[in-house]
Protein backbone atom coordinates (compact mmCIF):
# COMPACT_ATOMS: atom_id res chain seq x y z
CA UNK A 1 0.00 0.00 0.00
CA UNK A 2 2.88 2.34 0.80
CA UNK A 3 4.47 1.39 -2.52
CA UNK A 4 1.30 2.19 -4.42
CA UNK A 5 0.87 5.49 -2.56
CA UNK A 6 4.45 6.40 -3.42
CA UNK A 7 3.93 5.58 -7.09
CA UNK A 8 0.77 7.63 -7.25
CA UNK A 9 2.48 10.66 -5.75
CA UNK A 10 5.64 10.26 -7.84
CA UNK A 11 3.75 10.05 -11.09
CA UNK A 12 1.77 13.10 -10.03
CA UNK A 13 -1.50 11.27 -10.58
CA UNK A 14 -2.77 12.36 -7.19
CA UNK A 15 -2.00 15.45 -5.14
CA UNK A 16 -2.56 13.88 -1.79
CA UNK A 17 -2.91 10.47 -0.18
CA UNK A 18 -5.26 10.34 2.79
CA UNK A 19 -4.35 7.52 5.12
CA UNK A 20 -3.64 6.44 8.66
CA UNK A 21 -0.47 7.42 10.46
CA UNK A 22 0.99 6.56 13.83
CA UNK A 23 -0.91 8.34 16.58
CA UNK A 24 0.28 9.64 19.91
CA UNK A 25 0.46 6.11 21.30
CA UNK A 26 0.95 2.65 19.75
CA UNK A 27 -2.71 1.84 20.24
CA UNK A 28 -3.89 4.95 18.41
CA UNK A 29 -3.75 6.05 14.80
CA UNK A 30 -4.32 9.46 13.33
CA UNK A 31 -5.45 10.61 9.89
CA UNK A 32 -2.53 11.82 7.79
CA UNK A 33 -2.33 13.63 4.49
CA UNK A 34 0.74 12.68 2.45
CA UNK A 35 1.79 15.05 -0.29
CA UNK A 36 5.42 14.00 -0.87
CA UNK A 37 6.40 10.55 -2.17
CA UNK A 38 9.19 10.26 0.42
CA UNK A 39 6.64 10.49 3.22
CA UNK A 40 4.72 7.43 2.05
CA UNK A 41 6.43 5.22 4.64
CA UNK A 42 4.44 7.05 7.33
CA UNK A 43 1.30 5.22 6.30
CA UNK A 44 0.29 2.43 8.61
CA UNK A 45 -2.36 -0.29 8.53
CA UNK A 46 -3.35 -2.16 11.69
CA UNK A 47 -6.39 -2.66 13.95
CA UNK A 48 -6.07 0.87 15.36
CA UNK A 49 -7.17 2.40 12.03
CA UNK A 50 -10.69 3.13 13.19
CA UNK A 51 -11.46 6.53 11.65
CA UNK A 52 -13.65 6.89 8.61
CA UNK A 53 -11.34 9.03 6.47
CA UNK A 54 -13.89 9.75 3.77
CA UNK A 55 -15.04 12.74 5.80
CA UNK A 56 -11.97 14.58 4.39
CA UNK A 57 -12.57 13.51 0.82
CA UNK A 58 -14.79 16.35 -0.32
CA UNK A 59 -12.29 19.04 0.62
CA UNK A 60 -9.36 17.04 -0.73
CA UNK A 61 -11.01 16.45 -4.11
CA UNK A 62 -11.60 20.14 -4.54
CA UNK A 63 -7.81 20.66 -4.53
CA UNK A 64 -7.22 17.95 -7.12
CA UNK A 65 -7.25 14.21 -7.43
CA UNK A 66 -6.83 12.40 -4.15
CA UNK A 67 -6.08 8.85 -3.09
CA UNK A 68 -7.61 7.42 0.04
CA UNK A 69 -7.01 4.36 2.19
CA UNK A 70 -10.31 2.79 3.17
CA UNK A 71 -11.80 -0.11 5.02
CA UNK A 72 -14.64 -1.92 3.22
CA UNK A 73 -17.23 -0.21 5.42
CA UNK A 74 -15.79 3.26 4.77
CA UNK A 75 -15.77 2.60 1.04
CA UNK A 76 -19.54 2.71 1.19
CA UNK A 77 -19.29 6.36 2.23
CA UNK A 78 -17.46 7.04 -1.04
CA UNK A 79 -20.32 5.42 -2.92
CA UNK A 80 -22.73 7.70 -1.07
CA UNK A 81 -20.66 10.81 -1.86
CA UNK A 82 -20.60 9.88 -5.55
CA UNK A 83 -24.31 9.10 -5.49
CA UNK A 84 -25.09 12.52 -4.08
CA UNK A 85 -22.79 14.35 -6.50
CA UNK A 86 -20.39 15.48 -3.82
CA UNK A 87 -17.35 14.05 -5.56
CA UNK A 88 -16.60 12.65 -9.00
CA UNK A 89 -15.60 9.03 -9.33
CA UNK A 90 -12.59 10.10 -11.43
CA UNK A 91 -11.32 12.45 -8.73
CA UNK A 92 -10.53 9.71 -6.28
CA UNK A 93 -8.21 6.72 -6.21
CA UNK A 94 -9.52 4.16 -3.75
CA UNK A 95 -6.92 2.02 -2.02
CA UNK A 96 -9.13 -0.62 -0.47
CA UNK A 97 -7.73 -2.62 2.40
CA UNK A 98 -8.95 -5.97 3.56
CA UNK A 99 -10.03 -5.58 7.17
CA UNK A 100 -10.76 -8.27 9.76
CA UNK A 101 -12.18 -5.66 12.14
CA UNK A 102 -10.96 -2.64 14.07
CA UNK A 103 -9.96 -2.23 17.68
CA UNK A 104 -12.46 -1.36 20.36
CA UNK A 105 -10.47 0.78 22.80
CA UNK A 106 -12.50 -0.53 25.73
CA UNK A 107 -10.89 -3.91 25.17
CA UNK A 108 -7.62 -2.47 26.45
CA UNK A 109 -9.09 -1.68 29.86
CA UNK A 110 -7.11 -4.41 31.64
CA UNK A 111 -3.83 -3.64 29.94
CA UNK A 112 -1.25 -1.14 31.10
CA UNK A 113 -1.50 1.36 28.27
CA UNK A 114 1.94 2.87 28.84
CA UNK A 115 3.38 -0.55 28.25
CA UNK A 116 1.80 -1.27 24.86
CA UNK A 117 4.32 -1.80 22.06
CA UNK A 118 2.13 -2.76 19.14
CA UNK A 119 -1.35 -3.83 18.15
CA UNK A 120 -1.66 -6.46 15.44
CA UNK A 121 -4.29 -8.72 13.95
CA UNK A 122 -4.27 -12.32 15.06
CA UNK A 123 -6.27 -15.21 13.67
CA UNK A 124 -8.49 -15.32 16.75
CA UNK A 125 -8.72 -11.60 17.48
CA UNK A 126 -6.19 -8.90 18.18
CA UNK A 127 -2.72 -9.41 19.60
CA UNK A 128 -1.38 -6.72 21.92
CA UNK A 129 2.39 -6.78 22.41
CA UNK A 130 3.66 -5.34 25.66
CA UNK A 131 6.99 -5.50 27.48
CA UNK A 132 5.58 -8.38 29.48
CA UNK A 133 4.73 -10.38 26.38
CA UNK A 134 1.82 -10.86 24.06
CA UNK A 135 -1.85 -10.79 25.03
CA UNK A 136 -4.44 -12.05 22.61
CA UNK A 137 -7.88 -10.52 22.98
CA UNK A 138 -10.63 -12.68 21.43
CA UNK A 139 -12.64 -11.17 18.53
CA UNK A 140 -15.91 -10.67 20.43
CA UNK A 141 -14.13 -8.41 22.88
CA UNK A 142 -11.44 -6.87 20.74
CA UNK A 143 -13.46 -5.61 17.80
CA UNK A 144 -15.78 -2.63 17.63
CA UNK A 145 -19.43 -3.60 17.79
CA UNK A 146 -20.01 -2.67 14.13
CA UNK A 147 -17.36 -5.21 13.13
CA UNK A 148 -19.18 -7.99 14.94
CA UNK A 149 -22.17 -7.58 12.63
CA UNK A 150 -20.11 -6.75 9.51
CA UNK A 151 -21.07 -8.64 6.36
CA UNK A 152 -18.63 -7.05 3.92
CA UNK A 153 -16.06 -9.52 2.60
CA UNK A 154 -14.33 -6.82 0.59
CA UNK A 155 -14.67 -3.24 -0.48
CA UNK A 156 -17.69 -2.64 -2.74
CA UNK A 157 -15.73 -0.03 -4.70
CA UNK A 158 -11.98 0.06 -5.31
CA UNK A 159 -9.18 0.98 -7.69
CA UNK A 160 -6.64 -1.24 -6.02
CA UNK A 161 -7.35 -3.91 -3.46
CA UNK A 162 -4.85 -5.04 -0.85
CA UNK A 163 -5.17 -8.32 1.00
CA UNK A 164 -7.54 -11.21 0.51
CA UNK A 165 -11.34 -10.98 0.87
CA UNK A 166 -12.41 -12.04 4.33
CA UNK A 167 -15.02 -14.66 5.04
CA UNK A 168 -17.61 -13.11 7.32
CA UNK A 169 -19.52 -14.81 10.08
CA UNK A 170 -21.44 -12.04 11.86
CA UNK A 171 -21.76 -12.99 15.50
CA UNK A 172 -24.18 -10.24 16.37
CA UNK A 173 -27.40 -9.02 14.79
CA UNK A 174 -27.20 -5.51 13.32
CA UNK A 175 -30.53 -4.63 14.82
CA UNK A 176 -30.08 -6.25 18.22
CA UNK A 177 -30.02 -2.92 20.08
CA UNK A 178 -32.98 -1.37 18.38
CA UNK A 179 -35.20 -4.41 18.72
CA UNK A 180 -34.86 -4.07 22.45
CA UNK A 181 -36.05 -0.46 22.21
CA UNK A 182 -38.87 -1.33 19.84
CA UNK A 183 -40.38 -3.59 22.45
CA UNK A 184 -40.86 -0.73 24.92
CA UNK A 185 -44.00 1.35 25.27
CA UNK A 186 -43.92 4.75 23.52
CA UNK A 187 -43.82 6.45 26.90
CA UNK A 188 -40.80 4.46 28.01
CA UNK A 189 -39.01 5.13 24.76
CA UNK A 190 -39.63 8.85 25.09
CA UNK A 191 -38.20 8.80 28.59
CA UNK A 192 -35.26 6.75 27.35
CA UNK A 193 -34.36 9.27 24.67
CA UNK A 194 -34.94 12.19 27.03
CA UNK A 195 -32.44 10.63 29.42
CA UNK A 196 -29.93 10.10 26.62
CA UNK A 197 -30.25 13.58 25.13
CA UNK A 198 -30.19 15.28 28.51
CA UNK A 199 -26.50 14.39 28.58
CA UNK A 200 -25.69 15.89 25.17
CA UNK A 201 -23.42 18.93 25.38
CA UNK A 202 -23.89 19.72 21.67
CA UNK A 203 -20.19 19.72 20.87
CA UNK A 204 -21.26 18.69 17.34
CA UNK A 205 -18.51 16.08 17.17
CA UNK A 206 -21.07 13.66 15.69
CA UNK A 207 -21.77 16.13 12.94
CA UNK A 208 -18.12 16.96 12.23
CA UNK A 209 -17.06 13.35 11.91
CA UNK A 210 -19.97 12.27 9.72
CA UNK A 211 -19.17 11.88 5.98
CA UNK A 212 -22.88 12.29 5.29
CA UNK A 213 -23.10 15.66 7.08
CA UNK A 214 -21.59 17.76 4.37
CA UNK A 215 -23.80 20.88 4.34
CA UNK A 216 -21.73 24.03 4.09
CA UNK A 217 -23.82 25.60 6.77
CA UNK A 218 -25.73 23.45 9.21
CA UNK A 219 -29.22 24.46 10.29
CA UNK A 220 -27.93 24.65 13.85
CA UNK A 221 -25.46 27.36 12.89
CA UNK A 222 -27.93 29.74 11.34
CA UNK A 223 -28.52 32.46 13.90
CA UNK A 224 -31.52 33.84 12.02
CA UNK A 225 -33.39 30.54 12.14
CA UNK A 226 -33.89 29.48 15.71
CA UNK A 227 -34.27 25.77 15.05
CA UNK A 228 -32.30 24.97 18.15
CA UNK A 229 -31.37 27.15 21.08
CA UNK A 230 -27.75 28.11 21.61
CA UNK A 231 -27.94 26.64 25.07
CA UNK A 232 -28.32 22.92 25.60
CA UNK A 233 -31.62 21.76 26.92
CA UNK A 234 -33.28 18.41 26.41
CA UNK A 235 -35.74 19.77 23.85
CA UNK A 236 -33.11 21.39 21.64
CA UNK A 237 -30.86 18.36 21.91
CA UNK A 238 -33.75 16.11 21.01
CA UNK A 239 -34.56 18.27 18.04
CA UNK A 240 -30.95 18.35 16.87
CA UNK A 241 -30.41 14.60 17.01
CA UNK A 242 -33.77 13.75 15.51
CA UNK A 243 -33.23 16.21 12.65
CA UNK A 244 -29.75 14.94 12.03
CA UNK A 245 -31.06 11.41 11.80
CA UNK A 246 -33.68 12.54 9.27
CA UNK A 247 -31.04 14.42 7.28
CA UNK A 248 -28.79 11.40 7.01
CA UNK A 249 -31.70 9.11 6.14
CA UNK A 250 -30.79 6.99 3.15
CA UNK A 251 -27.18 8.04 3.24
CA UNK A 252 -26.03 6.79 6.62
CA UNK A 253 -23.82 3.76 6.04
CA UNK A 254 -23.56 2.93 9.73
CA UNK A 255 -19.82 3.49 10.07
CA UNK A 256 -20.57 4.24 13.70
CA UNK A 257 -18.26 7.25 13.86
CA UNK A 258 -20.84 9.54 15.52
CA UNK A 259 -21.28 7.16 18.39
CA UNK A 260 -17.55 6.53 18.71
CA UNK A 261 -16.62 10.21 19.00
CA UNK A 262 -19.46 11.16 21.34
CA UNK A 263 -17.83 12.33 24.57
CA UNK A 264 -21.04 11.66 26.49
CA UNK A 265 -21.53 8.14 25.18
CA UNK A 266 -24.95 8.71 23.62
CA UNK A 267 -26.02 5.60 21.66
CA UNK A 268 -26.57 7.42 18.39
CA UNK A 269 -26.37 4.27 16.31
CA UNK A 270 -29.64 3.17 17.81
CA UNK A 271 -31.16 6.10 15.95
CA UNK A 272 -29.28 5.55 12.70
CA UNK A 273 -29.74 1.81 12.56
CA UNK A 274 -33.47 2.25 13.01
CA UNK A 275 -33.50 4.68 10.11
CA UNK A 276 -31.53 2.26 7.98
CA UNK A 277 -33.86 -0.55 8.87
CA UNK A 278 -36.93 1.49 7.91
CA UNK A 279 -35.38 2.65 4.63
CA UNK A 280 -34.54 -0.92 3.77
CA UNK A 281 -37.96 -2.26 4.67
CA UNK A 282 -40.03 0.46 3.05
CA UNK A 283 -38.00 1.42 0.00
CA UNK A 284 -35.78 -1.64 -0.36
CA UNK A 285 -32.65 0.45 -0.43
CA UNK A 286 -29.38 0.16 1.34
CA UNK A 287 -27.00 3.11 1.51
CA UNK A 288 -23.56 2.56 0.07
CA UNK A 289 -24.29 -0.08 -2.50
CA UNK A 290 -25.08 1.64 -5.76
CA UNK A 291 -23.39 4.91 -6.85
CA UNK A 292 -25.80 5.23 -9.80
CA UNK A 293 -29.03 5.20 -7.78
CA UNK A 294 -30.77 8.53 -7.08
CA UNK A 295 -30.77 9.62 -3.41
CA UNK A 296 -33.40 7.79 -1.37
CA UNK A 297 -35.44 10.82 -0.39
CA UNK A 298 -34.79 12.64 -3.67
CA UNK A 299 -36.87 10.20 -5.64
CA UNK A 300 -40.04 8.15 -5.35
CA UNK A 301 -41.60 4.98 -6.60
CA UNK A 302 -45.07 5.63 -7.95
CA UNK A 303 -46.39 2.13 -7.42
CA UNK A 304 -44.47 0.56 -4.59
CA UNK A 305 -44.06 3.35 -2.06
CA UNK A 306 -46.11 2.74 1.08
CA UNK A 307 -48.95 5.17 1.63
CA UNK A 308 -49.23 6.82 5.07
CA UNK A 309 -53.03 6.99 4.70
CA UNK A 310 -53.67 3.34 4.02
CA UNK A 311 -52.67 2.27 7.49
CA UNK B 1 -42.22 23.61 42.10
CA UNK B 2 -42.09 20.97 39.41
CA UNK B 3 -44.33 18.60 41.34
CA UNK B 4 -46.75 21.46 41.83
CA UNK B 5 -46.89 21.95 38.10
CA UNK B 6 -47.47 18.28 37.52
CA UNK B 7 -50.24 18.26 40.05
CA UNK B 8 -51.83 21.28 38.48
CA UNK B 9 -51.61 19.45 35.17
CA UNK B 10 -53.34 16.42 36.65
CA UNK B 11 -56.15 18.39 38.25
CA UNK B 12 -56.68 20.25 35.04
CA UNK B 13 -56.93 16.97 33.25
CA UNK B 14 -59.43 15.68 35.78
CA UNK B 15 -61.58 18.73 35.34
CA UNK B 16 -61.25 18.32 31.60
CA UNK B 17 -60.14 21.86 31.09
CA UNK B 18 -57.38 20.57 28.88
CA UNK B 19 -58.08 20.86 25.21
CA UNK B 20 -55.79 19.25 22.64
CA UNK B 21 -53.62 21.69 20.75
CA UNK B 22 -53.22 20.56 17.18
CA UNK B 23 -51.21 22.10 14.37
CA UNK B 24 -52.12 21.39 10.77
CA UNK B 25 -49.84 21.83 7.76
CA UNK B 26 -52.18 22.09 4.81
CA UNK B 27 -51.33 22.25 1.14
CA UNK B 28 -52.44 25.49 -0.48
CA UNK B 29 -54.00 23.87 -3.54
CA UNK B 30 -56.07 21.09 -2.04
CA UNK B 31 -56.51 20.75 1.68
CA UNK B 32 -56.42 24.45 2.48
CA UNK B 33 -59.09 25.00 -0.13
CA UNK B 34 -60.91 21.99 1.34
CA UNK B 35 -60.80 23.63 4.75
CA UNK B 36 -62.12 26.80 3.14
CA UNK B 37 -64.95 24.86 1.64
CA UNK B 38 -65.76 23.31 5.00
CA UNK B 39 -65.94 26.82 6.40
CA UNK B 40 -68.07 28.31 3.65
CA UNK B 41 -70.39 25.30 3.78
CA UNK B 42 -70.87 26.04 7.50
CA UNK B 43 -69.64 22.60 8.52
CA UNK B 44 -68.76 22.24 12.16
CA UNK B 45 -65.39 20.93 13.27
CA UNK B 46 -63.41 21.31 16.51
CA UNK B 47 -61.57 24.60 16.98
CA UNK B 48 -58.47 22.81 18.29
CA UNK B 49 -56.60 22.94 15.02
CA UNK B 50 -54.26 25.78 14.09
CA UNK B 51 -53.67 25.82 10.39
CA UNK B 52 -50.41 26.65 8.65
CA UNK B 53 -50.74 27.04 4.91
CA UNK B 54 -47.87 25.57 2.92
CA UNK B 55 -47.46 25.63 -0.87
CA UNK B 56 -47.42 21.84 -1.15
CA UNK B 57 -47.27 18.81 1.11
CA UNK B 58 -43.79 18.39 -0.37
CA UNK B 59 -42.86 21.64 1.40
CA UNK B 60 -43.47 20.03 4.77
CA UNK B 61 -39.95 19.64 6.00
CA UNK B 62 -39.85 16.86 8.62
CA UNK B 63 -38.20 19.44 10.84
CA UNK B 64 -41.44 21.41 10.99
CA UNK B 65 -43.19 18.41 12.48
CA UNK B 66 -40.32 17.57 14.80
CA UNK B 67 -40.31 21.20 15.94
CA UNK B 68 -44.06 21.15 16.59
CA UNK B 69 -43.65 18.21 18.96
CA UNK B 70 -40.59 19.76 20.54
CA UNK B 71 -42.67 22.85 21.29
CA UNK B 72 -45.30 20.67 22.90
CA UNK B 73 -48.15 20.40 20.43
CA UNK B 74 -50.44 17.51 21.30
CA UNK B 75 -50.98 16.49 17.70
CA UNK B 76 -49.80 17.26 14.18
CA UNK B 77 -51.89 16.92 11.04
CA UNK B 78 -50.37 17.04 7.57
CA UNK B 79 -52.51 16.96 4.51
CA UNK B 80 -52.15 17.51 0.79
CA UNK B 81 -53.51 16.63 -2.62
CA UNK B 82 -54.32 13.04 -3.53
CA UNK B 83 -51.53 11.16 -5.33
CA UNK B 84 -51.63 12.20 -8.94
CA UNK B 85 -53.39 15.49 -8.21
CA UNK B 86 -50.42 17.54 -7.06
CA UNK B 87 -50.31 21.08 -8.39
CA UNK B 88 -46.58 20.62 -8.84
CA UNK B 89 -47.07 17.19 -10.43
CA UNK B 90 -45.02 15.16 -7.96
CA UNK B 91 -44.51 17.10 -4.74
CA UNK B 92 -46.80 14.83 -2.77
CA UNK B 93 -44.92 11.72 -3.90
CA UNK B 94 -41.75 13.08 -2.31
CA UNK B 95 -43.80 14.00 0.74
CA UNK B 96 -45.15 10.48 0.94
CA UNK B 97 -41.68 8.93 1.29
CA UNK B 98 -40.51 11.46 3.81
CA UNK B 99 -43.64 11.36 5.92
CA UNK B 100 -43.68 7.57 5.94
CA UNK B 101 -40.14 7.54 7.28
CA UNK B 102 -40.86 10.29 9.77
CA UNK B 103 -43.92 8.46 11.00
CA UNK B 104 -41.88 5.39 11.88
CA UNK B 105 -39.23 7.50 13.53
CA UNK B 106 -41.71 9.51 15.60
CA UNK B 107 -43.02 6.29 17.02
CA UNK B 108 -39.51 5.08 17.69
CA UNK B 109 -38.71 8.32 19.50
CA UNK B 110 -41.60 7.62 21.80
CA UNK B 111 -44.36 9.79 20.41
CA UNK B 112 -47.62 7.89 20.33
CA UNK B 113 -48.61 7.18 16.71
CA UNK B 114 -52.07 8.60 17.46
CA UNK B 115 -50.57 12.08 17.74
CA UNK B 116 -49.64 12.27 14.09
CA UNK B 117 -51.99 12.05 11.17
CA UNK B 118 -51.47 12.29 7.47
CA UNK B 119 -54.25 12.40 4.92
CA UNK B 120 -55.02 13.21 1.33
CA UNK B 121 -57.86 15.75 1.18
CA UNK B 122 -58.80 17.52 -2.05
CA UNK B 123 -60.31 20.99 -2.52
CA UNK B 124 -63.72 19.43 -3.07
CA UNK B 125 -63.65 17.41 0.13
CA UNK B 126 -64.83 19.98 2.68
CA UNK B 127 -66.89 17.30 4.35
CA UNK B 128 -63.91 14.96 4.60
CA UNK B 129 -61.78 17.74 6.08
CA UNK B 130 -64.30 18.37 8.84
CA UNK B 131 -64.51 14.64 9.56
CA UNK B 132 -60.76 14.16 9.63
CA UNK B 133 -60.26 17.05 12.04
CA UNK B 134 -63.11 15.79 14.20
CA UNK B 135 -61.75 12.23 14.35
CA UNK B 136 -58.17 13.31 14.83
CA UNK B 137 -59.06 15.69 17.67
CA UNK B 138 -60.93 12.89 19.43
CA UNK B 139 -58.01 10.55 18.88
CA UNK B 140 -55.57 13.04 20.41
CA UNK B 141 -57.96 13.76 23.26
CA UNK B 142 -57.96 10.06 24.09
CA UNK B 143 -54.17 9.85 24.29
CA UNK B 144 -54.16 12.83 26.60
CA UNK B 145 -51.88 15.82 26.98
CA UNK B 146 -48.38 15.57 25.55
CA UNK B 147 -45.90 16.08 28.35
CA UNK B 148 -43.12 17.22 26.03
CA UNK B 149 -40.09 15.46 24.66
CA UNK B 150 -38.00 16.24 27.72
CA UNK B 151 -40.27 14.48 30.24
CA UNK B 152 -38.31 11.75 32.00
Amino acid sequence: MRQKAKELLESGEVKVVIGYGQGSAPFKSTPIFIEKPEDAHKLIWNPTCVNNLTVYLRDACRQGKAAIVVKPCDARSIIELIRENQIERDDVVILAMSCPGVLNLDALAEIDLADVKSVEWHQSGIAIKTNAGETIIPSEKAFASKCLSCELAESPIADKKFGEPIERHPIRSKYADIEELEKMLPKERRAYWARQFARCIRCYACRSVCPGCYCKECFTDKPCQLWVLRSTDVESNWFFHFSRAMHTAGRCIACGECERVCPMGIPLMRLNQKMRKEVREMFGEEAGTNPEAPPTLGTFDLKNDPDPCSE
Amino acid sequence: MKTNNLKAEETRQEKEIWEPRIIGFLCNWCTYAGADLAGSSRLKYPPNIRVVRVPCSGRVNPQLIIKAFERGFDGVLVSGCHPGDCHYAKGNYFARRRIMLLKQMLEYMGIEPERFHFDWISAAEGQKFAEVVEQFTEQVRKVGPFMGVGAR
